[in-house]
């Protein structure tokens, strides 16, 4: 009975697709696609760790545990994700309550400083926290400490603040929602405001706090620049999976640490999407609820406003420290101020510009424009397939780059798909890494848009192409564009996959900026981050003009009234 | 035979199929529209009249049955290749166009010479009086102006089946009504065969040539406003139609034009035709609010008591309690000038013989 409507739904759905032959052709390449530059590599992973010479041996599965080499890693990985998850969902929570929930001054400030991290690669505040608390530190200087800044309390340190954004961004979009109303009910019972913060407030934030420290987890247990820059002897998954892979080229091995390394994380994301996320409390009702309650309690602001301060002017110092090394002699030695190392980027490292620039010219708007295209066959079309479509294009949001960059390496080795050495894997490496961001705000915005519209289009008698190009992504412009513009920075910042993918004729800024940091060159190390974050900050700019130009007045109110 | 345009044949449409979220959406529904035709399918929410336009626009696949337009089946063509075109509940314009693009975008579809669809354009604008509004956005038009333009947007591709999906719903009351008539002139202006969903009776009422009755999926009368008013086929139609009680009754004699009923212990002959009833039927009466005259007690058919009333102006409504099951509700139209009832006043009723109408009694009382 029950198979006999899923034959026919089947059939239905299988005639359908042969009277749409412009969809069945879409959904037919998008599909090769994404088993090609998504599936491929992952079962290529799990082949190389399992298969060797044609016969099975896990050897290194077998190993793993018994040699302290290769599970300490992992150990050690799970340390630091689980400090850095603790400290950054606090930083945020402090962050996130100050700005939603208190009517302290400089919001804006503090807003663009939590933001500040995103924009820049990731590793900066590792150079940061070398430059200021290194062996040749400033601030090691100056005090004249004598501590170890490379190891756990370096990694904590730098990933809580590079990853605590995220959580930022979480935790106040749950408490700016929170109804005024129930913590009115609460107080207008007769409950303190510490009280009622305490068994309202918190609790109803408890599954964003949740939400919030699990992806910082997994933001943290993925990092690769940090790490590298900071790891020291204490040594984390995804510095000893490249080390394996591509510095004793022992496939087998870094495939194997892959696995360890895609079990937790995928472990993570599936509770957290379909366990933590399920039990949110705060409904999204499309609309701002508007101004909830907001304390203007000194004893509660003030501290509030110092913590913020504090962090911020942290953050800044960062920042600045590296500003200023980028323009000194010897950091540490020699601190006379200078252009020379700009003069050298530019000199040696131009082409690293150019190539990252021509990369990311070609990888942004065609992962955009298969974002949106993706988004919609999954929001608006039924297909045989559909939810294997959208499970698949995700997929990638829950694999660390690492696991990413040894399955490209693995993959596209060797022939049908030879790509090693190209251009091309990087640009694949970087549409497929960062396609799921671009589906989720096309599935989000689509979701928004009355299909009623895209409907009206096709029963005038417009096909699947100019339905798309003349109704939809008009509509969709806002998602598209933040789409390009998130592809478009992660080309810029993005060094965990793409590190296993470059080769000698194509290389990225963020890993010449690596070479100068390994070479202990940490002035010209800085100099090509604040290249990078110059090119990202005019790409913003400048996307931000064209739209501007492009949309104002076009983008009307959209539904019936 | 006549000119058939759209037919329904035994369609079935089930939502979710083989789960536990199973839905019947569409059950066994038949249905032919004249050519030139305005069929309106009327239902509550959830009847399944959406989803029957939805089959014949190509944006639901039939689960079983087939949809006929001019006699070519069309189960298998997507909706861009069918000629039908729709005027959504939410309008579904384009916000990112002007009115001439809107209306325009079908014959542009149709690569249909540039000249030739801005005099089209501007002529079905001339129509609803939207003329000189085509360069505007129509994120700017007030909403009885975009739902003008829907349409415009529809009626210009000229297609073979005109649909409309509750095209009214998101209006005000006044301008509900003057939408519609103007719907209707349109409609029979250049004779276009429409299907047109709606819950509204008064609307599908006053605009169509005919009005299939619908509940949980399935077709419960088809006919004109006045015979699904009048002569409703079943419990659900005399009910969901206007205001009606149903008065269990028994048949002590029929003719070939009258059926004899006795009804709450009196006992008189309704005008009706009676070949389809038999003395000793179990039947129920169709009782409307305005098919009772209130009489004094000594002249009634029967007497009541009055339960309450309820005054709206034009007509008051009592509630008339007969027994501790059964009340009736009667309408007293211009109270002012006939005068009020007291409550537990007692009155007698006279049953007007013509507006009764007798159904065969159904199994399963509410």
């Amino acid at each position: 009975m029950k198979l006999d409507a899923y034959k026919r739904e089947l059939r239905g759905e299988v005639r359908r697709l042969v009277h749409d032959p412009v969809l069945l052709g879409i959904v037919g390449i998008i599909f090769l696609l994404l088993a090609t530059f998504i599936v491929f590599p992952l079962i290529k992973v799990i082949q190389h760790s399992i298969w060797s010479q044609g016969s099975f041996q896990p050897r290194y599965f077998l190993e793993f545990f018994q040699k302290t080499y290769y599970w300490r890693p992992l150990v050690n990985s799970m340390i630091v994700g689980a400090l850095v998850s603790l400290c950054g969902t606090i930083v945020a929570f402090i962050f996130a309550y100050g700005i939603a929930r208190t009517d302290i001054p400089g919001k804006g400030f503090f807003r663009l400083i939590a933001m500040m991290p995103i924009v820049s690669p990731p590793f900066l505040i590792a150079l940061a926290a070398i430059l200021l608390l290194g062996n040749h530190g400033v601030i090691t200087e100056a005090l004249n400490l004598n501590w170890d800044i490379y190891g756990l309390s370096g990694l904590v340190l730098t990933e809580t603040l590079a990853y605590f954004p995220i959580a930022f961004m979480i935790l106040e979009g749950v408490l700016s929602k929170i109804d005024p109303s129930i913590e009115e009910a609460a107080l207008d019972m007769g409950a303190s405001k510490l009280r009622t913060f305490f068994t309202v407030t918190l609790p109803l934030a408890v599954p964003g706090i949740a939400s919030a420290m699990l992806l910082v987890f997994i933001r943290s247990l993925e990092d690769f620049g940090n790490p590298v820059v900071i790891q020291g002897r204490f040594r984390v998954l995804t510095v000893a999976i490249y080390h394996a892979a591509v510095g004793r080229y022992n496939l087998p091995l870094g495939a194997t640490l892959a696995i360890f390394m895609l079990i937790p994380t995928l472990m993570i994301f599936v509770v957290q999407k379909y366990y933590v996320a399920r039990r949110s409390y705060v409904t999204v009702t499309g609309k701002p609820s508007g101004i909830g309650l907001k304390t203007t309690e000194k004893r509660i602001k003030i501290p509030i406003f110092i913590a913020m301060s504090v962090l911020a002017g942290g953050i800044l110092l960062m920042y600045g420290v590296v500003l200023l090394g980028s323009f000194t002699k010897l950091w540490g030695y020699d601190n006379t101020l200078t252009w020379a190392n700009y003069r050298y980027v530019f000199a040696v490292g131009g082409q690293y510009i150019w190539d990252t620039l021509k990369i990311a010219l070609i990888a942004t708007p065609v992962g955009g424009l298969l974002s949106i295209m993706i988004a919609y066959l999954v929001v608006r079309k039924r297909f045989l397939g559909r939810g294997a479509m959208e499970f698949t294009s995700m997929l990638n949001f829950a694999v660390p780059g690492v696991v990413v960059g040894i399955g490209y390496v693995l993959a596209f080795n060797t022939p049908p798909v030879q790509l090693t050495g190209t251009a091309l894997i990087i640009i694949l490496v970087f549409i497929f890494r960062r396609m799921p961001v671009g589906i989720r705000d096309g599935i989000a915005q689509l979701q928004q848009i009355d299909p009623a519209i895209e409907e009206a289009s096709s029963s005038l008698g417009a096909g699947f192409f100019r339905t798309f190009t003349r109704v939809t992504l008009p509509l969709v412009a806002p998602a598209f564009l933040s789409g390009l513009v998130y592809i478009f920075v992660r080309c810029m910042t993005a060094i965990s996959a793409v590190i296993f993918v470059v080769s000698a004729g194509w290389q990225l800024l963020t890993v010449a900026l690596l070479y100068e940091v390994d070479q202990a060159n940490l002035a010209a190390a800085a100099a090509y981050g604040y290249v990078i974050i110059g090119i990202v900050l005019s790409a913003i700019v400048l996307m931000r003009f064209v739209v501007g130009r492009l949309f104002r007045g076009r983008l009307a109110p959209l539904g019936g009234e | 035979m006549a000119d058939v345009v759209v037919r329904f044949e035994n369609l079935v449409k089930v939502f979710a199929e083989g789960t536990k979220r199973e839905v019947r959406a569409v059950d066994d529904f038949s249905l032919s529209v004249d050519r030139g035709d305005l069929v309106t399918l009327l239902g509550p929410s959830g009847c399944g009249k959406t989803t029957s336009l939805r089959i014949l626009a190509g944006f639901e696949n039939a689960t079983t049955g087939n949809v006929y337009i001019d006699e070519h089946r069309v189960n298998d063509i997507p909706p861009q290749r069918r000629n039908t075109a729709m005027v959504f509940q939410s309008y579904g314009l384009f916000p990112h166009m002007t009115v001439l693009e809107n209306v325009a975008y079908g014959l542009k579809v149709k690569h249909v010479p540039k000249r030739t669809i801005a005099k089209r354009v501007t002529e079905v604008l001339g129509l609803v009086g939207l003329d000189g509004l085509e360069k505007r956005s129509v994120a700017k038009l007030s909403g009885g102006q975009q739902q003008r333009v829907a349409l415009c947007r529809a009626i210009i591709t000229e297609p073979q089946v005109l649909l409309f999906d509750e095209p009214l719903s998101n209006l005000d009351a006044k301008l509900r009504k003057g939408t519609r008539e103007q719907i209707r002139r349109i409609q029979q202006e250049l004779g276009i065969t429409s299907l047109y969903v709606t819950h509204d009776q008064a609307e599908a009422m006053s605009i169509s040539d005919s009005i299939a009755v619908m509940n949980d999926g399935k077709l419960q009368q088809l006919g004109n406003a006045e015979e699904i008013y009048a002569q409703p086929a079943n419990r659900f139609v005399a009910g969901f139609i206007g205001e009606a009680d149903l008065v269990p009754a028994d048949v002590t004699a029929t003719t070939t034009d009258t059926i004899r009923i006795r009804i709450l212990g009196a006992e008189f002959d309704v005008v009706q035709p009676g070949d389809a009833f038999s003395a000793g039927q179990a039947v129920e009466v169709v009782v409307r609010p305005e098919a009772v005259d209130l009489v004094d007690p000594a002249e009634g058919d029967v007497t009541a008591t009055v339960g309450f009333s309820h005054y709206t102006g034009s007509i008051v409504l009592y509630s008339l309690v007969l027994s501790d099951e059964q009340r009736i509700s009667v309408q007293v139209a211009n109270p002012l000038e006939r005068g009020f009832l007291d409550v537990d006043q007692t009155i007698g009723l006279h049953f007007h013989r013509r507006s009764l109408h007798v159904l065969p009694a159904e199994s399963g009382a509410e």
